[in-house]
């Protein structure tokens, strides 16, 4: 399976290298909201798909970082260069603290406070007017400063940029799932109580895990602010959460290469649905159900079906 | 014969709202020794050993493991100790294969970034020992309620305890199972001197496996001797029996 993942993820990184080289702007543009679709499904599933308990935050955290970006380069005159690592950060240090009370708690419990929880957030940044400028929408983002001589204001420049770092984040977590500790968090995932009795710290996992995982919504949210250059409250609501669980699912939980795959599918087929904007989300809807039924570990799951691998 | 017990509890008590689950209950454990804790339906057995484990906290009391207090004790920590566990309901890592169920028991007592060469020989020991080689690579929620206890086991064993608490660690077996089971616990009790504590409801198991027997009723420690003063104990037959 990990040799498989390699290659698949070698023709990815070629396919998207190569896409710029012939495709139109427009096709870029998708590709690139794919793309940042991709490093939040990716640590999405680190934290839900790896360690267990189902999270419905993740835009929150996404939108937090893309915010704090956003406000740091704006009202400190901080280059973006130092702004994304210290959102991400910012990011990470605030879901340890938010993860330690709430992963107190299991199962339900546990994802109807996040749900709770990307709400109260997106409400913060919809009522603080002062500094978010509320619905109205935060303008005037800049792109990240020149660097090597490569200007990023160009789309395509930026496109590069957000896969180097979506590369980056996915070789980190392959990296970490392959290891001991992805061993321990699928642990925890299994049977918590079995974990715990073998003598696995799953409090500080499960936190670490929450964590990282936010934190790297955390730093796909910064690029989206210096890409998109407008901030709305609307793009980080429940929608966002529930797509990137979407998008997870029908990847294939657990597979990190599948949720990556999912969004980037999830993405392209409501695109090709653009000309029946009515239609659109009830299409996809019978299109989700149908998907949950027919493979309910999604994409991967379907993959090692037909190679015969698993039942 | 060391005079300090590995395990040791004193007055020991945990009450749940109003209701004294376990009521002052001393027992101590010496090292090497089979010790088997049997009392009737809801007398606060495996609150017992929850306290032990660490999974519950004590209402009042002390629990000494190896001299240290261990009493609040968060479970991952008493575990890294030496203190392994099994559980009433059979529990495993069902996604995960054999091999990989016991692979977490040893990386979970001693990390590392990669788990070593050593870790991976002490797993196939381990297997080997528990008769799971030929199923090492099955996955763990498709084998008999029998095999699952021995990965409970095995998961267990794999980091070295030395006192291992087993919860009903029979119920659910045949007798040809029952007493593969029983021969194993003596070979590891002899073999690699671990100390063994099992919670039982089948008296047969507890006769032939335990030196010494604790009885508690009502949360309450009634009795404590070898196997033929229990049985001739006319407390204990009271509470088995109903009073005469």
């Amino acid at each position: 399976m990990w040799n498989t993942n390699r290659i698949i993820l070698g023709i990815m990184l070629f396919v998207l290298l190569a896409i710029p080289l012939f495709a139109s702007s427009y096709i870029v543009y998708v590709v690139t909201l794919a793309m940042l679709f991709s490093m939040l499904t990716a640590s999405y599933d680190f934290m839900t798909g790896f360690t267990g308990p189902l999270s419905f935050s993740h835009g929150a955290f996404y939108g937090i970082g893309a915010y704090t970006s956003a406000l740091l380069t704006l009202k400190t005159g901080m280059s973006f260069w130092v702004a994304m690592p210290v959102s991400t950060l910012t990011v990470f240090v605030f879901a340890a603290i938010v993860g330690y009370p709430a992963l107190k708690l299991r199962g339900h419990y546990f994802a109807v406070t996040t749900f709770f929880f990307g709400h109260f957030i997106y409400l913060v940044l919809l009522n603080s007017r002062d500094i978010t400028k509320g619905p109205l929408g935060l303008g005037g983002i800049r792109p990240p400063e020149s660097l090597f001589g490569i200007n990023f204001g160009n789309m395509t420049a930026m496109y590069y940029l957000i896969l180097f770092f979506g590369a980056l984040m996915v070789v980190f977590l392959f990296v970490l799932v392959n290891s001991s500790i992805g061993k321990l968090l699928v642990s925890i995932r299994e049977n918590e109580d079995l974990a715990q009795a073998s003598g696995v710290n799953t409090a500080f996992y499960k936190v670490m895990a929450f964590s990282i995982s936010s934190g790297f919504a955390g730093m796909a949210g910064s690029l989206f602010a210096h890409f998109f250059r407008l901030l709305h409250p609307s793009t980080f609501a429940w929608m966002t959460s529930e797509m990137i669980v979407i998008m997870f699912l029908v990847g294939g939980a657990g597979t990190l290469i599948g949720p990556i795959i999912g969004a980037g599918v999830v993405t392209f087929i409501l695109e090709l649905m653009r000309f029946a904007p009515e239609w659109r989300f009830i299409i996809w809807s019978i299109l989700l159900i149908a998907i949950l039924i027919i493979e309910p570990r999604g994409l991967a799951g379907l993959y090692n079906r037909i190679r015969g691998r698993r039942a | 014969m060391q005079n300090q017990s590995l395990l040791e509890c004193k007055g020991l008590t945990k009450r749940f709202g109003g209701v004294h689950a376990v009521k002052e209950v001393d027992i101590k454990i010496q090292a090497g020794m089979r010790m088997g804790i049997i009392g009737p339906n809801g007398a606060g057995k495996t609150t017992l050993f929850n306290m032990f484990t660490g999974e519950i906290k004590p209402s009042a009391g002390a629990i000494y493991f190896k001299g240290h207090a261990i009493h609040g004790m968060k479970p991952h920590f008493i575990s890294k100790m030496g203190i392994g566990r099994t559980f009433q309901i059979v529990r495993v890592f069902d996604e995960l294969s054999v091999y990989e169920n016991v692979l977490i028991g040893a990386v979970a007592k001693n990390f590392h970034f990669k788990p070593t060469r050593e870790q991976h020989d002490a797993v196939r020991r381990i297997l080997s020992l528990t008769k799971l080689d030929s199923q090492k690579d099955v996955m763990a929620k498709h084998l008999t309620v029998a095999k699952k206890k021995h990965v409970g086991l095995a998961i267990a064993l794999v980091g070295n305890p030395q006192l291992l608490l087993l919860d009903e660690c029979m119920a659910g077996l045949t007798f040809v199972e029952t007493d593969e089971m029983i021969e194993f616990l003596h070979k590891i009790n002899t073999d690699m001197g671990i100390t063994l504590v099992v919670v039982e409801h089948v008296m047969k198991v507890v006769m032939e496996l335990c030196e010494n027997i604790v009885v508690i009723a009502s949360g309450e420690k009634i009795a404590e001797g070898s196997p033929k003063d229990i049985v001739s104990n006319p407390h204990v037959v009271d509470v088995y029996l109903g009073e005469s």
